[in-house]
């Protein structure tokens, strides 16, 4: 891509990868590219070292501990980071928390969370949906009333990613009952070890465990636990799902995987013995693939192209989510079908004997990734979004 | 068979698998593995299903295709782990090449498993009256005393599984049904040369009628849900984007139950085969099925993807269907457009 092609960002690429080739260790790549769920502690260890490197999340402020890149040198930190299969760190922390701290959190709460993301030191986890309150999310119904020191919390959240391996939790809780939906939330920082507080792990079609039911029964935080203003909640979670909504477009960990379809098709055969890149069908299939993933990735360098115009990301950034996890659907399909039955087998205690060794971790990820059309707002949700607020029907 | 018989029977059969380890039971423990109580094949056996297939000749009901499969599709929607499937399409060939296994098939006491052609053509080889090498993953092995085998030479292997020379690799599928692979050396086994695509052709039968089974209870449940599931003050069901996409998915399964019905009508007129619609009832498995559940976990939402769900359950379950003895790919290219299908 030709944006890339200035002796600058060449020079740029480099330096990352001679970093990453440095300081990534075999093992930490190898629980990447196999694993679906991450140890905290592997995620950690690599964020520790990143955060040393001053790289510790290049998209915050530098004042803050960002690294001043533009938004195409960070696109290009993650394209090298995915191809070296480097962990992801936290990403509740570094993209949801750490974020919305910057924007709407006090100088203390800054001061008090901020370098503890960076460093990999502390994690978090996002409490916004309730068994009832999915799509619809301002139907919530966790409740924090203050008690004249306190706000006591009492509810129930559910789907909490990574919540059994967070510190730290943002909650979103009804603080006014009487006002509309939207207009009576606020967020509030929860230590996981308040008391009160109980996790409860929910198996997903993975068969792993990474998100978790929570139930809040008298839970007393601070005063100074709120972030930002009482009752303005709704807006401060719209600016965070929109962040997110960016983030999960996933390119280039999309691009990585299809580097590694091409893979599967030359070390799988058919019943003819051939390996399966040989076969007219499967070469169309990766061709698809490819196509639609420039198609995506052209997408992700035009709202990056326009952020580093200083303009807010247009139209294509609400189209990004959509096509983005729809494609990392299409790509784990497509492992699964050249996997054959060597596919089929979940995990170690399934058997390894029918597992090829390439297709290590790719069941898991296939079924785990149903989720990626309906979380961080459903699809659904956002061609509605589309809808009304781009296209005015 | 009269249909009232047959009405009979499935109206047990409900009732049977409601009884034994339905779904919504097994799902709760899905974690220490999907077998249902040991003793079942002698349930079916008692029950008499497993003379269904058979010819009146050999003690069975004569019961076509047809009826086999609304059995079949049941027993999909139940997810069952007992090979039924493998059970009702292959005995009527094992009888009409060995009429003497009629006896033991029927009463519960020889019980199949088959494995699909070893990918790479470097399955076991025949040499001598005695099978060496690999097998490919079987299917059924849960309850199985006998591996049938499909060789790359074209014939038909049928072995005991305690044989001596067996070794297994046991695994699981996706769906926790349990599998393995089997290292064969110098066993002794019967063998008939020339069956191996008729066999591999009536276990993708099976396969197809299970499937179209599980794509019906998914779709049911998902419809249902959909009306209970409120969101924005209104049931989910009232959102045009949620009633076309159903709309959509119903096309298919309607789609999926006709070819299923055609197909065994096939089966019946010409036992031997071929059998046109199979291959594309079988991609269709692959392609269309596959991807209809999809949309069910998708409309659904984020229960769905959970272990608690039965979605979930008949999702992976369907991996193992569109995989095994034919995947969507293999059976495309075996279309042959105008010759067979579109003839007059
Ligand atoms: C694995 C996983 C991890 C998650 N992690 C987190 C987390 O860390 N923190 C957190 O707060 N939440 C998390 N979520 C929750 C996630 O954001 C919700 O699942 C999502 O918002 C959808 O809500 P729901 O599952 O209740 O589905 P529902 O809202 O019940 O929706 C079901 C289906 O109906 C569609 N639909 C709903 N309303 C409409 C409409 N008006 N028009 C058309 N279609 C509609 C939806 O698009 C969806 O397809 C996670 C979910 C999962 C499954």
């Amino acid at each position: 891509m030709s944006l890339f092609n200035t002796s600058e960002l060449r020079r740029f690429r480099e330096e990352v990868r001679d970093f990453l080739q440095t300081h990534l260790s075999e093992e930490l790549r190898h629980e990447t590219r196999g694993g679906l769920h991450m140890a905290r502690e592997d995620m950690a260890r690599w964020q520790a070292i990143l955060h040393r490197r001053g790289w510790g999340a290049p998209h915050w402020p530098q004042a803050l501990g960002g690294t001043g890149w533009t938004a195409l040198q960070r696109y290009i930190f993650e394209e090298e980071s995915a191809f070296a299969d480097a962990p992801l760190g936290d990403v509740h922390g570094l993209f949801l928390a750490g974020p919305m701290l910057i924007a709407e959190g006090s100088d203390a709460q800054k001061a008090r969370y901020l370098p503890r993301i960076l460093a990999g030191e502390e994690f978090w986890c996002q409490g916004f949906s309730e068994p009832n309150a999915g799509s619809d999310l301002a139907s919530l119904k966790t409740r924090a009333r203050f008690d004249g020191t306190h706000w006591v919390i009492d509810g129930q959240k559910t789907w909490l990613s990574s919540g059994h391996h967070a510190d730290l939790m943002f909650c979103l809780a009804r603080t006014e009952p009487e006002a509309k939906p939207q207009a009576g939330l606020s967020v509030f920082i929860l230590d996981m070890r308040d008391p009160g507080i109980t996790l409860q792990p929910i198996l997903t079609m993975d068969e792993g465990h990474s998100v978790n039911a929570v139930f809040f029964d008298n839970v007393r935080v601070p005063a100074d636990a709120m972030i930002g203003a009482p009752n303005k909640g709704w807006g401060y979670a719209k600016d965070l799902l929109a962040r997110e909504r960016v983030n999960n477009a996933q390119a280039p960990r999309t691009k990585r995987d299809i580097v590694e379809l091409d893979r599967l098709a030359r070390e799988c055969r058919g019943v003819d013995g051939r390996p399966l890149i040989e076969q007219a069908g499967v070469r169309r299939k990766l061709a698809v693939l490819t196509a639609d993933f420039v198609a995506l990735e052209s997408a992700a360098l035009s709202v990056i192209a326009e952020q580093m115009r200083g303009k807010e990301p247009g139209p294509a950034a609400s189209t990004l989510k959509i096509r983005g996890s729809e494609l990392q659907q299409r790509v784990s399909e497509t492992a699964m079908a050249l996997l054959g039955d060597a596919g089929l087998v979940l995990g170690a205690d399934y058997g390894s004997g029918l597992l090829h060794p390439a297709g290590r971790g790719w069941a898991e990820r296939h079924f785990f990734r149903r989720v990626v059309t309906i979380y961080a707002g459903a699809n659904e949700i956002q061609k509605t979004i589309i809808a009304k607020s781009i296209l005015d029907m | 068979m009269e249909r009232e018989e047959l009405d009979l029977l499935l109206d047990g059969a409900r009732r049977w698998f409601a009884e034994h380890a339905p779904l919504s039971e097994r799902v709760a423990r899905f974690r220490q593995g999907h077998s249902a109580p040991v003793g079942s094949w002698d349930a079916l056996a008692d029950l008499g299903w497993l003379a269904l297939p058979l010819l009146e000749e050999a003690d069975g009901f004569g019961a076509p295709a047809g009826a086999c499969f609304e059995l079949l599709r049941l027993a999909g929607r139940d997810a069952r782990p007992e090979a039924l499937d493998l059970h009702l399409l292959l005995a009527p060939l094992l009888v009409q090449l060995a009429p003497e296994l009629a006896a033991p098939l029927s009463a519960g006491t020889l019980r199949l498993a088959m494995a699909d052609l070893q990918p790479g053509a470097e399955g076991p080889r025949w040499n001598a009256e005695q099978l060496s090498g690999r097998t490919g993953a079987l299917l059924g092995v849960e309850h199985a005393t006998h591996a049938l085998l499909p060789l790359a030479s074209g014939g038909l292997a049928l072995l005991e599984l305690a044989a001596a020379g067996v070794s297994h690799e046991p695994a699981r599928w996706v769906d926790g049904r349990a599998t393995a692979r089997l290292q064969l050396d110098r066993v002794s086994a019967r063998h008939w040369p020339g069956q191996a695509g008729q066999a591999i052709d009536r276990a993708a039968a099976a396969l197809v009628a299970d499937a179209t089974g599980v794509f019906e209870a998914a779709f049911e449940l998902t419809l249902d849900y959909l009306k209970q599931r409120m969101q924005f003050g209104k049931p989910l069901s009232a959102n045009q984007a949620l009633q076309h996409r159903m709309a959509e998915i119903f096309c298919d399964l309607q789609q999926a139950l006709a070819l299923t019905e055609r197909l065994a009508q096939e089966i019946d007129a010409e036992a031997a085969g071929p059998w046109p619609t199979l291959p594309v009832a079988k991609s269709f498995v692959g392609r269309r099925v596959l991807r209809g559940v999809g949309a069910l976990i998708q409309v659904t939402g984020g229960i769905a993807v959970t272990e608690e769900y039965r979605l979930t359950h008949w999702y992976r379950r369907l991996h193992v269907n569109a995989q095994c003895f034919g995947a969507a790919e293999a059976q495309l290219n075996r279309i042959e457009v105008r010759r067979q299908l579109l003839a007059a």
